[in-house]
């Protein structure tokens, strides 16, 4: 390898690690509160750059129409935290008919930790609450169920979120061509059911993670505590399995 | 002062009652039950073992609060000095509790000539309250004391009833002890003493009085006789939080409009923290030189002091403020003002805490401000209702959650999203014992792998009063959970009967 080259490839390598750290650096508290274990012991470190899931910031959940799971993914990474309690509410916002599974029930929720509920018509209503709760930092985090916006809409968001040290979890309805429209998103999740042949109880979905900024995607099948709206690793030696080996075992 | 009866020749007693800790308390009655020997501070088992047919109303305090301030607003005219009464000073803070007794003080000194003399003033009082439909009493005395022993105990006929002392000595010296308004043991013990009238006080030692009796005998008596002063709680308008400004010169431009509102509502504020109030409504109006209105309404969900977080809710109304030919008043109201507590209201709160609380007050007022007309801001709450579409009511956010709005039982398994209304699904095929395999639900086949159920949903039995409790109503319905082809998990529900039943989805779990 001439010396050219290889100083344009230390070079490449230099700015890749600026970047890498400068994702950190970003975060309030830096690296140490990143979550790097969440949904039963399940290590981040390796399919996320950062080391594990960003405390603040703008995560989305891309789901069907009948992908009920993502409402309970969506509680479980707005609670999920490395053990600090800021004692803050949570606020769910909801565009009417952005996403086709009637309205959250309350009732199924966990009765200690009822959130703030909005309910609106417009999107741009939704965006600016997100974007004036997320500012505020009076809000530990918020979940937001709204028809897609563009990237810059999620730039904004992003940007409110680090200001006020906030977490927003997104959901958003997957377009009928599959694909997804660049955001700029930490981390991007799908949460499916599994077919009833591939589970004896019914309780199995498996969770992706399909996108973001520097992860490598990765795939697990869970099951879901409807109690306390958490999730965890149904089959831990089978979760074992590279994302490709385990697709390939599903069939 | 009592409200008359109804002209009936022999009234029925009614009694006012207020449920406590121990049981039913009587708190007030009528004369027609005062003369059966019912009296207020007895239970209502004990009023009924004495009249059993004994009618009883609940005490609505608001009312009575209501029209005792109708009443003091009335006295108002003859003057703007009235006074309520001990009785009805303690009712303020507990509830009335034998108000038909109380009465309201008038502080008229200069004043009476200009209704024609005390007399003529007199007689005017006791028409007012008759044509109100109160039945009163009245009197003019020196003192105060003196004039609440002489509404109750002057011989003279009702319009007459005038103690000016030391003129009618002899007078107030045959007034009974109840005159002083002494606690019920006291006077008991001077009957036993055989000191039943004024005149048997007045001439004795001050010393033994004092000794035997306690001070509060000599207390009264001098303020009777007015050697002691005695102070009123007199009833005070409420101060307006108004600030009107008038321009000699209309502000044509809106920044120098902004300029003045920021100025007003920052004093507005400032007078407001210093009552220790915070304002829940703001009305600014702004009046031009045609003569035409501007007004914007503001409300907020806690009491706010903040004229920065007022001045920012304003300021996205104020672009809608028309100066046209220029404004010449500025006028800033506070309708609705509450006291604030910066109480530390618990051992482990901390300071920032309470900041906290306040600056997400502010942040769900700001959000409050952009709402559409169907948009709802709220905090989910449970209602007493079987019926899972009901069984969820909103609260306002920053009202207190009540206990009968948490949830007290644990219900069977809710979905996560319910489908409101429910949505009808057809059946498509059946098993040979007539349950449903294949249900079409939104023009897709959903396969029915697995149910489980029924968890039966009656309507709730409190709306259907008139129907048989054992009959089934059409409306019943038994809910079952399935599992279809693709691993979701549906709420679904049938209603009516085998054969002729009729299904539909109402939620979707998570799991």
């Amino acid at each position: 390898m001439s010396d050219r080259r290889l100083h344009l490839a230390r070079a490449a390598l230099q700015r890749a690690e600026k970047q890498w750290k400068g994702q950190v650096t970003c975060l309030p508290g830096g690296a140490d509160r990143v979550i790097r274990r969440a949904f039963g012991g399940v290590d981040l470190a390796h399919h996320i750059s950062i080391g594990g899931i960003a405390p603040v910031g703008l995560h989305e959940i891309i789901c069907g129409h009948d992908d009920t799971g993502a409402s309970v993914l969506a509680w479980y990474l707005a609670r999920l935290s490395n053990g600090d309690q800021t004692g803050k509410s949570l606020f769910w916002i909801r565009q009417r008919r952005a996403i086709d599974q009637g309205g959250l029930y309350p009732l199924a929720l966990p009765a200690t930790d009822m959130p703030v509920m909005m309910v609106v018509d417009q999107q741009a209503i939704a965006l600016w609450t997100c974007e004036e709760a997320a500012k505020s930092g009076q809000i530990a985090s918020i979940i937001a169920e709204t028809t897609d916006y563009d990237l810059t809409a999620a730039r904004r968001l992003q940007l409110a979120c680090e200001a006020g040290h906030t977490r927003l979890i997104a959901i958003r309805h997957m377009r009928s061509d599959g694909k997804t429209i660049a955001s700029s998103a930490h981390t991007r999740w799908r949460i499916t059911p599994d077919a009833p042949a591939h589970s004896t109880t019914g309780n199995r979905h498996i969770l992706s993670l399909i996108g973001g900024r520097g992860v490598r995607p990765g795939s697990w099948r869970m099951q879901i505590d409807a109690t306390t709206f958490s999730l965890s690793v149904a089959d831990a030696l089978e979760n074992r399995l590279p994302p490709d080996r385990y697709a390939e075992n599903r069939g | 002062m009592p409200k008359t009866g109804d002209d009936s020749p022999k009234p029925e007693p009614i009694v006012i009652t207020r449920a406590d800790h121990k049981g039913v308390l009587v708190c007030g009655s009528d004369k027609a039950a005062q003369s059966r020997g019912l009296a207020p501070g007895m239970r209502l088992a004990e009023a009924r073992s004495i009249y059993p047919a004994l009618r009883d109303l609940p005490e609505q305090p608001d009312l009575y609060e209501r029209h005792l301030a109708r009443l003091i607003r009335a006295m108002d005219r003859y003057s703007p000095w009235v006074a309520r009464d001990r009785f009805l000073q303690e009712a303020g803070q507990d509830g009335p509790m034998d108000g038909g007794d109380a009465g309201l003080w008038l502080e008229i000194t200069g004043g009476s000539h200009l209704f024609g003399g005390e007399s003529a003033l007199l007689e005017l009082v006791l028409r007012d309250g008759k044509s109100r439909g109160y039945a009163c009493r009245a009197a003019i005395a020196d003192t105060a004391g003196a004039a609440w022993g002489a509404a109750r105990c002057h011989p003279a006929p009702a319009e007459q009833r005038i103690l000016s002392l030391p003129r009618d000595h002899d007078i107030a010296a045959g007034f009974p002890i109840s005159a002083l308004r002494l606690p019920e043991q006291t006077r008991v013990t001077l009957f036993r003493l055989g000191l039943k009238h004024l005149g048997d006080i007045t001439p004795m030692p001050r010393a033994n009085i004092t000794t035997r009796l306690g001070p509060e005998v000599l207390q009264r008596l001098d303020q009777f006789y007015g050697r002691l002063p005695e102070h009123l709680n007199f009833n005070l308008p409420d101060r307006p939080w108004l600030i009107r400004r008038s321009f000699g010169e209309p502000l044509g431009d809106a920044a120098n409009l902004a300029i003045a509102v920021e100025s007003m509502i920052t004093e507005l504020c400032d007078n407001l923290a210093q009552e220790n109030l915070g304002l829940r409504r703001i009305i600014l109006r702004c009046v031009r030189v045609d003569g035409h209105t501007h007004t914007i309404t503001l409300g907020t969900g806690s009491p706010c002091q903040s004229a920065p977080h007022v001045l920012r809710l304003l300021s996205e109304k104020m672009p809608g403020v028309d100066t046209g030919f220029g404004i010449e008043q500025v006028i800033v109201y506070a309708p609705w003002v509450e006291h604030v507590a910066f109480r530390q209201s618990r051992l482990d709160q901390q300071q920032e805490e309470t900041t906290d609380q306040i600056a997400l007050a502010q942040l769900i007022d700001r959000i409050s401000h952009h709402l559409g007309p169907r948009d709802m801001l709220f905090h989910p709450g449970h209602h007493a209702s079987h019926l899972p579409e009901r069984a969820s009511v909103r609260q306002a956010v920053n009202a207190r959650t009540y206990p009968a709005r948490r949830t007290d039982m644990t219900l069977p398994k809710r979905p996560v999203r319910l489908i409101d209304p429910p949505e009808p699904a057809e059946i498509l095929a059946r098993d040979t014992n007539g349950t449903p395999s294949r249900l079409r639900w939104r023009k897709m086949a959903v396969d029915i792998i697995h149910a489980e159920g029924p968890e039966r949903i009656c309507p709730e039995w409190w709306q259907c009063l008139d129907q048989d409790e054992y009959a089934l109503s059409p409306k019943t319905r038994d809910y079952f959970r399935i599992r279809d082809q693709a691993g979701r998990l549906l709420w679904a529900f049938r209603t009516g009967t085998t054969g002729q039943d009729i299904w539909s989805i109402h939620g979707l779990f998570g799991n």
